[in-house]
């Protein structure tokens, strides 16, 4: 292998290295939660329905059904699997504790619902979050 | 229009409109009001002569659950209510009722009020009885959770505050406290459970408010929660219709206590796929007998029950999660007269269960038990079985399916 072509794997890596770390899960909100920023335990607070507004609104917490990040991201905030976040909130809407996340596809698809909800907010890679306020990381 | 009537049309409209549109929370929703609930079938037999919770002996398919619930919140406010059918043995009778209905209003995390009929906090899971959808038993520790008393014990008309405090960063307080009264039946398994020391009837039972709550403590460790509830029932008494034999016309008694006080302490740690729990209490009441017109005998009935239970659960994979516990209670009653015996009654339960998710909404369990002790046997006036007719040492057998929409 050339001195270039060791170059240029070397730079590859260290882009990819650096996608990766741009390629983090965050906590977005509606324009309307523009300013908001969220420590881990407000976050954990607001994704566990104990705290329900944030700046002035009603808090409206918007899931992908499935996504590798959003994974990741309760796990690493509030220490539940996506099974054990969905029990939670099972619970407490069944017996009169909370009204539960709404539910949508793919990250897309919650930027697209938190984008046209005020108060709402999703966990999504920061790569797709578009404009939306990054609130919580 | 009666009431059941009523529900039972309210119920099968939460019911249609849930199933028209549902995600994996188990709520649907139409025009931000949210809606869901499930319906559960079940199966009980165990082995030996024991019925203990209904015909068991023969084995019973009186056993199921069923709800629909609706929920809208806007601001600071939210409103919901759920209702609630059940068979078990000879109680609910698969009659719908209100199982809670209430409004929030909370204006910051460390400050909410409820109001209604509300869920009573007691312990890790007194809430959420119903929801077979969140772990792995098929029957919860009966030590703490009897499945008869959920009349009982799953709410109460009142008021409550509850919140969440944080302390500094990885610290927090869950808090409810509340006031209010329980309803209960005659035709009931709470009133059935307070009807066992003696061969009367109660005619009537109930207290004249209930006040309690809860506090857990979210530690510093992630996953571990260790909590306090305790409750009290004030002026909890029944009426009982007594013979004193053949040629006496029967008369009532009273037995009612000031206090009926409640004390559970709980642990409950999740790591990963595991679910560790613990709970152990204590229920005491002096009881005074009077008679229609409230003299007393001076005869007053020393009550305590004392219980604990451990458990474990594991998610094994998407489809398979698995649990264990070992559950124990003992009862006794000592009466001030020196004369009259009353038995203990002491029940040792170690089960393991099989949960099957076929999808997200619908699931299968299965539990085997092993009793040691028949404590938790009810003999009642209608159904005697008395201590030393029962089995002592006998196997309980469960089913269960949910589908949860």
């Amino acid at each position: 292998m050339t001195l270039s072509k060791l170059v240029i794997a070397g730079l590859s890596a260290i882009a990819l290295s650096c996608s990766a770390v741009s390629a983090a899960p965050v906590l977005i909100g509606n324009a309307s939660l523009e300013g908001v920023s969220l420590s881990d335990s407000d976050m954990q607070a607001v994704l566990l329905g104990k705290n329900v507004s944030l700046g002035g609104k009603r808090v409206v917490i918007v899931v992908a059904k499935a996504s590798d990040g959003q994974e990741n991201f309760l796990k690493s905030k509030i220490g539940k699997t996506g099974s054990q976040f969905n029990n939670h909130w099972r619970k407490l809407f069944m017996t009169g504790g909370g009204v539960a996340p709404t539910q949508v596809g793919a990250e897309a698809d919650v930027v697209s619902k938190v984008s046209s909800t005020p108060g709402a907010i999703g966990i999504v890679d920061d790569s797709v979050a578009g404009g939306l306020p990054v609130i919580g990381k | 229009m009666n009431i059941t009537t009523r529900y039972n049309k309210i119920g099968a409209t939460l019911l249609i409109a849930a199933l028209a549109s549902s995600n994996a929370f188990g709520a649907g929703s139409w025009k931000g009001i949210q809606f869901g609930g499930f319906a559960s079938q079940g199966y009980l037999v165990n082995s030996g002569d024991n019925d203990y919770l209904g015909e068991t002996s023969e084995g019973t398919f009186d056993f199921r659950e069923y709800a629909a619930s609706a929920s809208y919140a806007t601001g600071e406010w939210r409103i919901g209510a759920q209702v609630f059918g059940q068979k078990l043995g000879v109680y609910g009778n698969d009659e719908l009722a209100l199982d809670w209905a209430s409004i929030d209003y909370q204006p910051a995390q460390w400050l909410g009020f409820r109001a209604g009929r509300v869920k009573t906090p007691r312990g890790l899971y007194n809430e959420a009885l119903d929801v077979d959808s969140i772990r792995p038993f098929v029957l919860m520790p009966q030590s703490v959770y009897d499945a008869r008393l959920r009349d009982f014990n799953a709410s109460f008309d009142g008021v409550m505050m509850f919140g969440n405090v944080a302390i500094g960063d990885s610290n927090s307080f869950d808090y409810k406290v509340y006031h209010g009264d329980i309803p209960m039946k005659v035709e009931s398994g709470a009133n059935d459970y307070f009807n066992q020391d003696l061969p009367y009837p109660n005619t009537s039972i109930g207290m004249d408010s209930a006040t309690g709550g809860s506090i857990f403590w979210n530690t510093g460790l992630d996953g571990l929660r260790l909590g306090y509830s305790a409750s009290v029932f004030d002026n909890f008494n029944m009426d009982r219709e007594v013979s004193f034999g053949p040629g006496f016309p029967p008369v009532i008694l009273n037995r009612g206590t000031q206090d009926y006080k409640r004390q559970l302490l709980s642990a409950e740690y999740s790591v990963g796929d595991w679910v560790f729990a613990g709970e152990m209490g204590r229920e005491t009441a002096l009881y005074d007998i009077t008679d229609a017109d409230g003299n007393s005998f001076d005869i007053f009935l020393d009550f305590e029950v004392e219980y604990a239970y451990a458990s474990v659960a594991r998610r094994l994979s998407e489809k398979f999660e698995v649990g264990a516990y070992y559950s124990y209670s003992m009862e006794t009653q000592v009466s001030s007269d020196g004369v009259t015996a009353f038995p203990d009654y002491e029940q040792a339960d170690l089960s393991v269960s099989v949960r099957y998710d076929y999808n997200y909404n619908l699931l299968f369990k299965l539990e085997a038990h092993y009793m040691d002790g028949s404590g938790k046997i009810f003999s009642t006036p209608s159904y005697l079985q008395p201590v030393e007719d029962r089995d002592g040492s006998w196997m309980l057998f469960a089913a269960k399916t949910t589908y949860t929409f």
